[in-house]
């Protein structure tokens, strides 16, 4: 009995390490500027790419903490913006996606009285993190955004 | 009677010292692991995930391949272009472009007299460093000028729908400690320029005289926070709109932008501030903004917001 137990649990201690050899390669990689520019394609209005300096003081994110990022940034007249960033470290992800609602929260209010449905748009801003990487993107198109980082393994 | 405990033997307790160990064993990778136990099983079967992971291969070359030949493609039309012009092409360059109308152009009916605020073109454009001390403070179309034109030096103190009316009362600019007055955000920049624009926003005023005292009020108030005691004020004019394009109200029109720009030529003559008319690079000859300049009507696209830019290097202070 104590010998088929045994068995038992060294089978399952087999799986369970199996199992944990296979979480890196679930592990997600992303190509960034690639997932930007597709996520684009959810984005009817014109955007435009901006420097670092305008990402850092646009979302307020520290940029000491990490390793990519980037925007696209509309031309004052629509909602539709992307940001991405891939976090040095786990601990940062939830305070960038913080940084992100709160970027939405505002432009939302500022939208409200100038074009609500903008505002609406960003009302339902797409956050989302995987692994170390966090993106936030307000589309036309929720959908096709939906898809894009599901596809990205968001 | 009383049976004695029979004691178990070395190999029983080596036995069950090693199910205890792997029993912990277990319970460990259960807590760390399960989640990822379950993904295996849940979402995808082995089989799957290499099938998937061959088209994501095959998918990114293919891609390499497309971008190949767009590149190709590009060079190819690059050359039939540089050998003859299109019909198009020609009809385009025989148009008058907007930067070459004179330096009367997109200035308002009574404007002329106020000529001499107008900022004139330099020689030399300015690169950006010239703007590493400039607070650029504005409404929508001042933040896609930010977002669009490739500025790279000076502060930015922008918000969608900021106006005149406003700028006391709404705490509109994010900062990384939260939402600011304009005011208070101004604490936190050094700065000895002010490029200003806002008027957009406010014309549906029924009184454009309060609108020049309010940006006159506006204006004395910012320089206070300058660092420098005698700081330059450029004051932007409002930039024509694409009046068919418009959506946000009948009173976005041109006549009402030439009506307020001629107060703010006044409130500059005024004030010793130094107008600078972007009307003149932005504005199609007939009072309008140059058609295709911008998709709404209002805000500018990426090209125009580029010669916002270069306009604003040429039109500057020599400092003495």
């Amino acid at each position: 009995m104590k010998k088929r137990i045994m068995l038992c649990l060294t089978a399952m201690v087999l799986v369970f390490a199996l199992t944990a050899c296979g979480k890196k390669s679930d592990e997600v990689t992303v190509d960034v500027k690639k997932l930007a520019a597709d996520l684009q394609e959810s984005i009817t209005s014109e955007v435009a790419e901006v420097s670092s300096d305008i990402f850092a003081s646009t979302f307020f994110v520290d940029m000491e903490k990490v390793d990519e990022s980037i925007a696209y940034l509309n031309s004052g007249a629509y909602a539709g913006e992307i940001a991405i960033v891939k976090c040095s470290s786990s601990d940062y992800v939830s305070e960038a996606e913080e940084l992100f609602k709160t970027r939405a929260k505002n432009q939302s209010s500022l939208f409200a009285d100038y074009n609500a449905p903008e505002a609406a748009k960003l009302d339902t801003a797409i956050i989302k993190s995987a692994g170390s990487y966090v993106v936030y993107c307000v589309p036309d198109d929720t959908a096709k955004a939906e898809d894009i980082l599901k596809a990205a393994g968001f | 009677m009383e049976q004695k405990k029979k004691r178990p033997t070395r190999q029983q307790r080596r036995s069950g010292l090693i199910i205890n160990v792997l029993t912990l064993i277990v319970l460990v990778l259960v807590v760390f692991e399960g989640k990822s136990l379950i993904s295996l099983f849940a979402r995808e079967n082995i089989q799957e995930r290499i099938q998937r992971e061959e088209l994501e291969v095959f998918a990114s070359a293919n891609l390499l391949d497309t971008e190949a030949k767009e590149t190709e493609n590009q060079e190819t039309a690059t050359d039939v272009s540089s050998e003859a012009p299109s019909e198009k092409e020609t009809e385009k360059l025989t148009e008058a472009p907007a930067d070459s109308l004179g330096r009367e152009n997109g200035i308002p009916d009574g404007g002329e007299t106020y000529m001499d605020i107008v900022v004139p073109e330099q020689a030399v454009a300015l690169d950006d460093s010239y703007f590493e001390d400039a607070v650029f403070i504005g409404d929508s179309r001042m933040e896609g000028f930010r977002n669009f034109s490739g500025i790279t030096r000076g502060s930015f103190v922008t918000a969608v729908g900021m106006e005149l009316e406003n700028f006391y009362t709404d705490a509109q600019i994010a900062t990384s400690q939260g939402n600011m007055l304009v005011m208070d955000a101004l604490k936190n920049i050094n700065f000895s320029k002010i490029y200003m624009m806002l008027g957009t926003n406010e014309l549906g005023a029924y009184n454009m005289d309060d609108v020049k005292e309010s940006y006159r009020n506006v204006l004395n108030d910012i320089k206070t926070r300058s660092s420098s005691a005698d700081p330059i004020v450029y004051v932007y004019s409002v930039i024509y709109v694409d009046e068919p394009l418009v959506t946000t109200g009948d009173y976005v029109n041109n006549e009402n932008v030439d009506t307020i720009n001629l107060k703010i030529m006044e409130l500059c003559k005024e004030e010793g501030y130094h107008y600078i008319n972007l009307n003149e690079v932005l504005s199609d000859g007939t009072h309008s903004l140059v058609s295709g300049a911008s998709p709404d009507g209002i805000h500018l696209d990426q090209e125009y917001c580029g010669k916002w830019l270069d306009y604003t290097k040429t039109h500057y202070i020599p400092t003495v």
